[in-house]
Formats: C-alpha cells, structure tokens, sequence
C-alpha cells in the first residue's frame, strides 16, 4: 500500500486544483524555493497523525489567499489522497474507502470560519461522506514527519517523549501489554526497583544515612503524630520514565570498547547528531510488529535532509532511505530538498519535479516519456551542476563550455533594456547547463515530446518551465568545386574546398539535431535555436564589429615568440583595427573563419577564449552585438519573448 | 458485574460465533443485557483485525441503550472500532449504498461527495412522474418504491392516496414511467429509505460487486440482530446473501411482539428464515419484569407458555377500567392508579388517542398546529416543549420548499447545525408567545391575523440566524387563514383544554414503549371495534396468531405491578370475557 496520488485545492499555495501522483518507495520532489515542496508535506499531515512533530492543527494561513489586491482567502480548503498497491488485508480494513474500486480514497474537507481558534474540518473515505468511517483508521497509517530545521540533539537527549523512549517502547511494546494485563512489572521495572533498593540499604553509601538524617529532623519538627517518610532513590518507577530518562551517547568511529569514552550529544556534530535522529527513526520504522499491531502502511515525511550534512553523507544518507523504503514493503518515503547533491544521486524515476508558476504543476520524471536509453544517460550524466536545471525557472541548454560561459554575459547585453531584477540571468533563476555535446534529444524530451518522423509519438508530461536549447547549424565543411585541370588546360577537376558561408552563400547543417527542429519547437515550453552560419564563435564573430574584438583577443592570448614577429600576432592586430560594420560580408566571412581556426587551435582554445572575451566584455565599455538565434534563445528562456513581440 | 446470569442465559453468552443462532427472548428476560455482555465478550477476545462484529438493531435509542451497556462490561475508553454498532439502515446505508453510491445511481455528487440524501415521504421534491395515475395526479418518485421483480408499492404519507394507488394494475408503459422518474431522483442524489435498501440488494446481488460482497463479509464476518422479529423480507434477504457469502448471524428477539406489519415485517418469514439456515435455536423463558398474574395474561394474549414470572400476587394485578364516551374521563383514575409508581405510561395503537388526552381536536389541521404549540409552549416542562416544538416545526415545514429531517424537529436540510434549527424553533416560540398569542379567549380570526404578521416576520428577527433566514423565505408572504367554520368561534373553544401535564404518568404509542419497563402500564383501546387494525380489545383477543394479539401482547408485557386495559363500557358478555382471561373489572 501507498500513497499514489494526492490532490490539493485551497491549501496554502494551491488555489486551484493541485495534483502529484507519487510512487512506491522513495520520492524526492525537487524544485525552486515557494514552488510547494512544504505545502505538499503539510498537507499530507492534515491527514495523518503524526508521530514525531506533534499534532498539526489548522491555521488561518492554510487557506490560500492569492497575492492580488482584491484577494480573499479561500473559503475552504480540500485534500484527496489516493492509495494504491492495497491488498485484501488493506481493502478489508479500509472498505468504505475503497467500494468497488482498486484505490483507496480519503477525503479532507475544512472550512475558513474559525471558532475559539479552531477550524471546523471534516474528513471521510471514498466519494461519500455518509460512508461508515473510522478514525482508528487513520491511527493505522503512520506517519513520521521531520522538519527542515530539526533539532536532533534535543530529540535524542532524555526528556518527554524521547527518541529512545519511543523505540524502548515500540519494541517491548508486546511486552508491556502482557506485564500490565498479568500486573507484574516489566524486567526493566523490576531492575531498576532491585538497584532503587539496594543503594537504599547499602551501608557503606551514605543515602542511607542522609535519609534518616531527613527523617530524624522531619520527626523532631513535627512529632510523631505528623511524621511522614522519605526515601532517596532514582526517581524512575515506570517504563516510560526509564524510558525517558536513558540518553545516547557517541563515540566518533566504531572501535571504542571502553564505555567511558563515550561523549554526550552536544559535543557531536549537528550533522551527526542529524544523522543519529534519521537512524533512530528508520530503526523504529522498520520495526516488524505482531500482524495486529503493524500498521497498514508507514509514511516517512523528511523536508531537506540534507540540512547539515557534506555532500558524501547526503548521498550515504538518501542511498539508505531508498533501501529502507524498498526493502519495507509498506514503507514509503517521501523527500523534499534543494540539493543538486541529492537530485543528481537518485533515480530520475524517483524525482518529482515542482514548477514555481501560478497554478504549481507537479511532473514526475517518470512519465515524461523517457526512452530507456535517455534515462539511462541522463541518470548517468546528471551531475551536480546539471542537476541545476531542475531547480531552475528556466534553462537554456548549450552544446560546450564556451556557450556555457560566454552566455551570461551576452544575456546581458540583451536583457540590458529590462526592468530592474530582470537584468541577468541569475536575476531571472534561468541555468545554463552545459551537455558537452549534442544531446538535446535526451534532455530536452523532459520539457517536451520529441517526435522524429519515423518514431512512434511519444506522450509524455513535460516539466512546465521554458527551456531553450542552443546549437550549431554545422554546415559541411567542404564544397566540391571544379576547378581548371592544372594538369589538362581546358579541362576541370573536382576539389574539396573549404565552405566559408554568408549571406548569399550558405548551406542546410549537418547537425543530427536539426531534424528534431519542427517537433520541438512544436510544443509549449521548448525550442530549440540553430546558428545562422557555421557555430558559436564563427557566428559572433559575423555580427557588427564583434570581429575586431575577438581578433584583439586571440593576438593577446596567441603565444608570443620569444623574438621577432609572430605572422598571427600581426595579422590579428591588423584585423583588430578594421572597421568590420563597412566590410562586405563575404570579407567578414573570411576574417571569421580564420578567427575560428585560431580559437579552436591548441595555442588558445574555446575555453580559455570565451573565458577572456567575457572578462573583455564584462570590463570594457566594448560594443557587442549578439547574434539573433542567441537573443532569441536567452528571451525564450526567460520568458520575455512575447513582450518582444508587442 | 453484579449481574448474576441464569443458565440459559449463559448458554446463549458462550454460543459459537461460528454458528447462526437464534435466542427467542421472552419479554423482561434480560434480553438487552444478554446481549451486551455476549457483543462484550466476544469483543474482548477478538482477534481477526481488521475484521468486526456488526450488532444491528432497528431504532437509535435501542441502538443508545446497548452501547451504554456493553461499554458497562468493556475497559473504560475502548473505542468499538473495529465492530459497527447502529441500525440496520444505518449499516446498509453507511456501509454498502454510500461507498457504492455512484456506481449504484449514477449520483456522483459535488464537492468530492456523492452521499445520498435521504427524503421522507412528506419532503418537498420535483421529481415527478410524466403520466397520472389512478385520477390522483402525477406521482412523485418519492413517494413509491421498487422492491425486487419491479414490484411498485405507494406509500405517500398519506394512507387513503396509498390504498387508491396501490390497488392499481399498472400498465408497462406505467411501470416504465415510474421506474424513470426514480431512476432520476437517485441520480440527482435522492432516496427513501426504502429505495436504500432496494439499492443495497441491488450491489449484494449485481455480478460486477461480488468482490464487494466478499470483502464486506470479511469485514463484518458476524452480524447479530437486536430485535429480530422486525425484519422485513427485504433486510431478510440482505442477510441472506452476507450469509451465502459466509458471514455468520446471531437473531435475538420475541417473534411474538411484531408489530411492525406496515413495514412488511411477518413473523412467519423470520421463523421460516431461521428454519431454512439450520439456526441453533436457544430461548429465554424467565420473566424479570412482570408478576405471575401479568405474565400469565399474557400467555392467553400470546398462545405461548412455559414462561416464568416473578412474582405471584393474590390480589388482582390485571385490571379494566371503564370510559363512557372518550378515555380522557378517565384521567382522575389513572392519577390513583399511578399513586406510588415511578415509571407509569398510558399507551395506545395509534397517535390519535394521545392526541385527546392534549387538545379536543382530534386531527389538527395546521394553523391548528401552530395555536397548539404556542398553547402549549413551557420552558420548564420538557415533554410539553418537546411536543410544543415538534408541532411548531411541522406548521413551519409545511410552506418549505425543500426536505427536512424528520427527527430532528423537521430541520431543513440546508441548515447544516440542527442544534442551530431547535434554538430558532425556542426563540422563535418564546418570541410569539411573549407578543401575547397564548392569549387565545379571541376568536379564530382576531388570533390569525395576529399571528400571520408574527409568522411573516420571523425571518427578520435578531434570533434568526442568516442561512435559516434564507429558508424561511416561503413564510414572508405565508397566508394564515382560520380553520374552516371557526371563524369566529373562540381558539380556546376550538383547542380544548389541554389536560394538565402530570408527572405521574407518561402517554406513549405501542410501538414507542417497545422495549420499555414500567411500573403501571394503561392500555387504551378505542371506543369503537373496526378502526384502525389491532387498536380495540376484541381484536387484541381474536386471534393469539394475529397482529392486533402481538399488539397487546407488547403492551402488556410492559408493566412490573400493575396492567390496566381501559375500554368503553362493556356489556356483560363482554365483561365475562375479560373476567375469563384474569380481568378484574372495575
């Protein structure tokens, strides 16, 4: 059994219908800060009683109230979760629920009127509220719920409701009902009596003789008739105080054997001392009770866990809760975090996805229609930078390290007209996520349905926010020319020679990903942007004066000889003073290809150019101009392409 | 437990669960308390989780009483989960027809809940029939039922419109008429309690629900019904089917005291039932409650013997008391008898009689309703406001445009707090009654119109809450006219005078008293032979097999000390009669 399928209306930042379908086991859901990450969690515990943060009541700011003048918080809220993978056991239990169906439903209705601070909130199973409904059966779900800011140290020190008394008590849980119906006391109870009295009568302490002394002078104030009498012991008598008087102690690495060496908890570190609560945790999760006592199903709730924890214990710790959750059969854990560290370790399969946007919009990657062989890649080439894109607002997604560094800055120039917090990319939470190659059709299938002619239709869901993809258009590099036959005057031969496109001489690309074009650009949040000429530098370097620059650039960064002149260092220097803007542009064409030559040979690099020319353009007061497939791309990306269109 | 159980009442608490089983039960033998210590102790050693006991009885109160009691036996706190306790409709409706709702009406609600709502037969609703039938008009689809083999039964509140419909021959093109109409109302969400159960055998008995069927049955593998003897064929074949499908059934009740032949329950079919399904078959037939002259009375009533009573007296326990013209001469009478006694009631068949020892009216029309709950509104006499408000209700129901709970003083169904409705209903009554309408020495017509401007602005008080006031909107413009012919006689006049409330005894019909142990119990029979079926004492005495003998037989296993019949003057062959079977005839 487990929690398939939730849906939120009026709650918090869902005014309108929400919906997330979650999975067996392990569940991360990932997204932008306010996207909901909490407000799912939350409501979820609307509907359980949860074990470990105490009772959460309804408060006035559960009612969502949308951020408008004229706004009203809503007049009520309803959360619908839907259980599935039941068996008879589950479906016996939770009939109403069910009815004729395979899934469970339970309702939960409340109202924004307030009377003496409470909220009048109505829950029922299955689509009717007449049906017979039990609250004991929301007792046989449990649900653990952790905050992002917990305080692990006060949780396992002894006190009230301890980590340890719980588990103590989860475990001899059969016990105690035993001892209770028998009436005799639990062994812990009677060794703890045993000790009480053995130092109470021991000779050679002296609580034995400061309670008389006690008792002596109580007698002598009071006299007889009034005497009371004392006793100095432990104050622990039943099973829940012992419980909750033991404390844990630590021992940084596993080879202590003097027990004297043990540490209390708050010289531990927060991380460990997080790590120690989450374990206390799973230990009583993963506890297997009597057949009448197991709940039907245990839900764990952890909200960021990897608050305070060094990426390598973030993965530990997420690889673990997935093994729990998978070995337990009724265990479902369900996660939410900021850490690219954690979305880049799991199973796309396992992560949901949350878009931050009027009406928040919940897509498991798994249902994005992924082919297996794109899943595969991307488990494996989602790494922490990449994993960005999932947390971003939007993505542009380029082919190498230069577009990776070198966009930013461009975006800019282009942004530069924008209104305040509009101005870069970071302002707007758009990523660049670099592939290191051409591999769109892997990515960009999570933002839409990729469909090549000779493919069947895929019919995914798409993660709702714009992406962008940038690539080169890769023209051939060659054209066959006839020449005059140098050998036979008169007649031609056929060569290879090297194709230098422009306005008025360009050819169709030989970039696999062009064909993928029509599809994309077909859908709502994704488009893919092509070079007009040949690639990212050989197109910069085409636009208005961008050419100059760039040959200023590679003359400073080409190696200088140690004496004499370097052809290249002069001839760039001689291109840097061209005025390109009044070139015609198979001249320009020209200058473009040898700056590309140049880049890309060993001496300079693509890195280390768009490295510099970004650093150039950052500083110097340098007019850029960004070629348009770029601006459109970055516009794409940010959203702002239908304001350009105005 | 002080209780100290016979043994045939310890044969029946250790029975086998694994068995169907029926206690034949006499009157005042312990039943309900044997009934809870059994449901307490096979509660406590329970162990099939998720699996419950579903004890089912026919009335809330008798559902009240054996919570109380077995929550007497059990630890304090245990919660009954997992086991059902409650009425026999409240499980099919709560526990089959509400989970299958939609699929069994096409109902599928708003708001994530297609609960069904369930209308009385005096409910306002539009769904009406296309034709008319039998020169009454169009029929509403409230007021008739489909039971199995699209049998069509009338029942539409009112009993002379119900025998005109029901001696019809209906024609297909009829039945296909009716049986459209209903299927629209379910669809919009509505049904009698009747259709209820007509829809509950439609899910036990559909092929697509069999896995439905199956896991109810493991849900609730015991039933045990409280009251037996009213079953009806309908909730008899209901059990049958959880029974084919493996659930076990434990019957307790007296097949002598049903009286519930309206309701189409027939005794002869639960003996039958029983006989068929190789119930083991176990009796209590020690009487606790009444004396040996009382339990022997009895007896004649009944046909049935072997019943021990408790005590034996040699003065007369059982007596008759005569009237000449109407039962209320004799209210001086009843006063003596019930000198002594703390637990005394007047019974009879039916309201009517009840109704005298109230008003002289003997049907009240409704304007008639509303003088008589201002007359008879008191703050500090629970029962006279009890009826005070519960005849004010009815004169408000009566101009609603939309259903209203009948046991909750007829609370409108879109007012959410019935708690909020009886408020209204008191302050409003404190309202009229405070602008001077207990002043009834006026003439009808005086008394109207000032009541009409009253009743007209009740939506417009302080007390009247916002969503009430929505409802009552009807009563802004309501037309209050004197009863007909009464014009200008005097309310009082017409009204009567209500006799005055005593504390010595209470008035109850046959049925309400089911059940109930009373110190003095007054049987009234009506003054005329040949009214309403079982409500004069010959006819309690005709037939030991009949209705009208199970009738009296009810009543009168009633009372510990003492059994008045009261009956019109009797003539000597009559009085030998009564003589004959232990009467002494005052």
């Amino acid at each position: 059994m487990y929690l398939s399928k939730l849906r939120v209306k009026g709650f918090r930042c869902f005014e309108n219908d929400f919906n997330i379908r979650l999975s067996d086991g392990l569940n991360v859901i990932v997204g932008e800060n306010g996207a909901g990450k909490t407000a799912i969690i939350s409501a979820i515990r609307q509907l359980f009683h949860d074990s470990e943060s105490g009772r959460y009541s309804i408060t006035s700011d559960d009612f969502s109230c949308s951020f408008r003048a004229e706004a009203k918080s809503a007049s009520s809220f309803s959360i619908q979760a839907e259980f599935d993978g039941l068996d008879v056991n589950h479906k016996v239990a939770l009939l109403p629920w069910v009815g004729s169906a395979d899934t469970a439903i339970l309702n939960l209705q409340a109202e924004n009127k307030e009377v003496r601070g409470r909220f009048k909130k109505i829950i029922w199973g299955g689509n009717s509220k007449s049906s017979q409904f039990d609250p004991e059966l929301l007792d046989l779900i449990q649900c653990i719920y952790l905050p992002p800011l917990r305080d692990a140290e006060a949780k396992l020190s002894n006190g009230r409701q301890s980590r340890l008394s719980k588990l103590l008590k989860a475990l001899n849980r059969k016990e105690l009902k035993q001892c209770k119906k028998d009436e005799r006391l639990h062994p812990l109870e009677a060794k703890i009596k045993e000790f009480n009295e053995a130092l109470a009568a021991d000779e050679t302490l002296s609580i034995k003789d400061a309670n008389e002394l006690i008792t002596t002078h109580l007698t002598q104030a009071i006299g007889r008739h009034f005497g009371q009498q004392t006793r100095i012991q432990f104050v622990e008598n039943d099973f829940t105080k012992i419980a909750e008087s033991l404390t844990l102690l630590f021992f940084p690495n596993l080879s202590a054997e003097d027990q004297g060496l043990f540490r209390s908890l708050n010289q531990n570190s927060l991380g460990y001392n997080n790590l120690l609560y989450i374990a206390s945790i799973l230990a009583e999760l993963t506890l297997n009770e009597e057949e009448d006592e197991q709940p039907l199903f245990k839900l764990l709730l952890i909200e960021e866990p990897e608050a305070h924890l060094h990426p390598q214990l973030q993965i530990r710790l997420l690889n673990h809760l997935k093994s729990v959750a998978e070995e337990n059969k009724n265990v479902q854990v369900i996660v939410t975090t900021h850490s690219t560290v954690l979305a880049s370790s799991v199973e796309l399969d396992s992560i949901i996805h949350l878009s931050k946007s009027k009406k928040p919009i919940a897509t498991p990657l798994r249902t994005c229609g992924l082919p297996p062989n794109s899943s595969q890649f991307i488990n494996r080439w989602l790494d922490v930078t990449k994993s960005n894109l999932l947390f971003a607002s939007g993505v542009i997604l380029v082919e190498g390290i230069a577009e990776q560094m070198i966009l930013p800055t461009l975006a800019k120039i282009i942004l530069y007209e924008q209104d305040d917090g509009k101005k870069s990319l970071e302002d707007l939470g758009v990523s660049t996520i670099n592939l290191n190659g051409i591999y769109f059709k892997h990515f960009m299938q999570l933002y839409c349905n990729i469909k090549k002619s000779n493919e069947e239709e895929i019919d995914g869901e798409n993660i709702p926010v714009r992406c962008a993809g940038l690539t080169d258009l890769d023209p051939p590099k060659f054209v066959k020319v006839q020449v005059p036959n140098p050998q036979k005057s008169g007649q031609f031969k056929e060569v290879d020679n090297e194709f230098i496109p422009y306005d008025g001489n360009m050819k169709d690309g030989t970039n696999h990903a062009i064909k993928l074009i029509k599809s994309i650009n077909g859908s709502t949040n994704a488009r893919l942007f092509v070079s007009k000429y040949k690639t990212l530098e050989y197109d910069l370097a085409m636009e208005g004066n961008n050419a100059a620059l760039m040959a200023e650039v590679i003359a400073s960064l080409w190696p200088k000889p140690k004496k004499g002149h370097s052809p290249v260092i002069d001839e760039f220097n001689e291109m840097a003073k061209v005025d390109w803007t009044q070139q015609p542009p198979e001249k320009t064409a020209l200058a473009a290809n040898s700056i590309l030559k140049r880049i890309d040979d060993d001496n300079i690099g693509k890195g280390m150019f768009a490295q510099v020319i970004t650093d150039k353009i950052e500083n110097g007061s340098v007019v850029f101009t960004v070629p348009s497939y770029i601006k459109n791309a970055v516009l794409w990306a940010c959203s702002l392409d239908k304001v350009e269109e105005v | 437990m002080a209780f100290e159980f016979t043994n045939e009442q310890f044969e029946y608490i250790n029975s086998s669960i694994e068995n169907h089983v029926f206690l034949e039960a006499c009157p005042g033998s312990g039943k309900t308390e044997i009934v809870a210590a059994k449901v307490a102790k096979e509660i406590d050693s329970w162990s099939p989780l998720p699996s419950g006991l579903a004890v089912l009885s026919f009335t809330n109160s008798a559902t009240n009483e054996l919570t109380k009691r077995i929550a007497k036996y059990l630890p304090p706190g245990r919660s009954m989960f997992p086991h059902f306790l409650g009425t026999f409709d409240s499980f099919i409706y709560k526990n089959i027809v509400s989970p299958l709702a939609t699929e069994l009406t096409g109902f599928t609600g708003d708001n994530d809940d297609a609960s069904i709502r369930i209308v009385e037969p005096s409910g306002y609703l539009g769904y009406r029939s296309k034709y008319q039938y039998g020169g009454r008009g169009n029929v509403y689809a409230h007021h008739f039922s489909i039971t199995g083999n699209n049998k069509i039964t009338f029942d539409t509140g009112d009993s002379i419109q119900n025998r005109t419909l029901n001696s019809l021959v209906l024609k297909d093109w009829e039945e296909r008429d009716l049986q459209n109409v209903k299927k629209r109302m379910l669809r919009g969400g509505l049904a009698t309690y009747k259709d209820i159960e007509c829809l509950a055998l439609t899910a036990l008995t559909s092929n697509n629900l069999c896995h439905f069927v199956e896991l109810l049955v493991k849900r609730y593998p015991l039933i045990m019904i409280d009251e037996c003897q009213d079953l009806s064929e309908e909730q008899l074949t209901i059990l049958l089917i959880l029974a084919d499908n493996g659930a076990k059934l434990h019957f307790i009740g007296d097949l002598h005291q049903a009286i519930y032949g309206f309701r189409d329950v027939d005794p002869e079919k639960i003996s039958q039932f029983v006989r068929n399904n190789d119930f083991i078959e176990l009796k209590l037939s020690r009487n606790f409650r009444s004396c040996q002259n009382i339990v022997n009375l009895c007896s004649i009533i009944s046909g049935r013997d072997h019943i021990t009573g408790n005590v034996s007296w040699l003065d007369s326990r059982c007596l008759v008391i005569q009237y000449k013209k109407c039962p209320t001469e004799l209210i001086g009478i009843f006063e003596e008898k019930c000198n002594g006694f703390d637990h005394n009631v007047v019974v009879s068949r039916g309201h009517s009689i009840l109704r005298k020892f109230q008003t002289s009216v003997s049907k009240l029309n409704n304007i008639q309703k509303l003088a008589l709950a201002v007359k008879l509104f008191n703050p500090n006499d629970m029962e006279a406001l009890n009826n005070s408000m519960e005849l004010f209700s009815e004169f408000i129901s009566y101009y609603l445009t939309e259903s209203c709970k009948p046991n909750s003083f007829n609370c409108p169904q879109s007012v959410d707090s019935n708690l909020a409705w009886r408020k209204f209903l008191c302050k409003s009554l404190n309202h009229l009654v405070s602008n001077d309408l207990k002043h009834m020495q006026v003439s009808w017509s005086d008394w109207v119109k000032r009541s009409k401007v009253l009743v007209r602005t009740l939506s417009k008080q302080y007390f009247c809450p916002e969503d009430i006031s929505t409802v009552l909107a009807p009563l802004d413009e309501v037309n209050l006219t004197s009863p007909a012919g009464f014009a200008k006689n005097e309310v009082n006049s017409v009204l009567g005078s209500t006799s005055k409330s005593t504390q010595s005894y209470r008035m109850s019909t046959i049925h309400g008293s089911k059940g109930e142990t009373h110190d003095v119990t007054i049987v009234i029979s009506t003054a005329q032979a040949g009214g309403q079926p079982g409500s004069h004492w010959q006819s309690w005495l005709n037939e030991p097999n009949s209705e009208a003998a199970r009738f009296a037989y009810v009543a009168s296993s009633r009372p510990r000390h003492y059994l008045i019949w009261a009956v019109k003057t009797l003539k000597n062959t009559e009085r030998e009669r009564l003589e004959a079977i232990g009467f002494k005839i005052l």
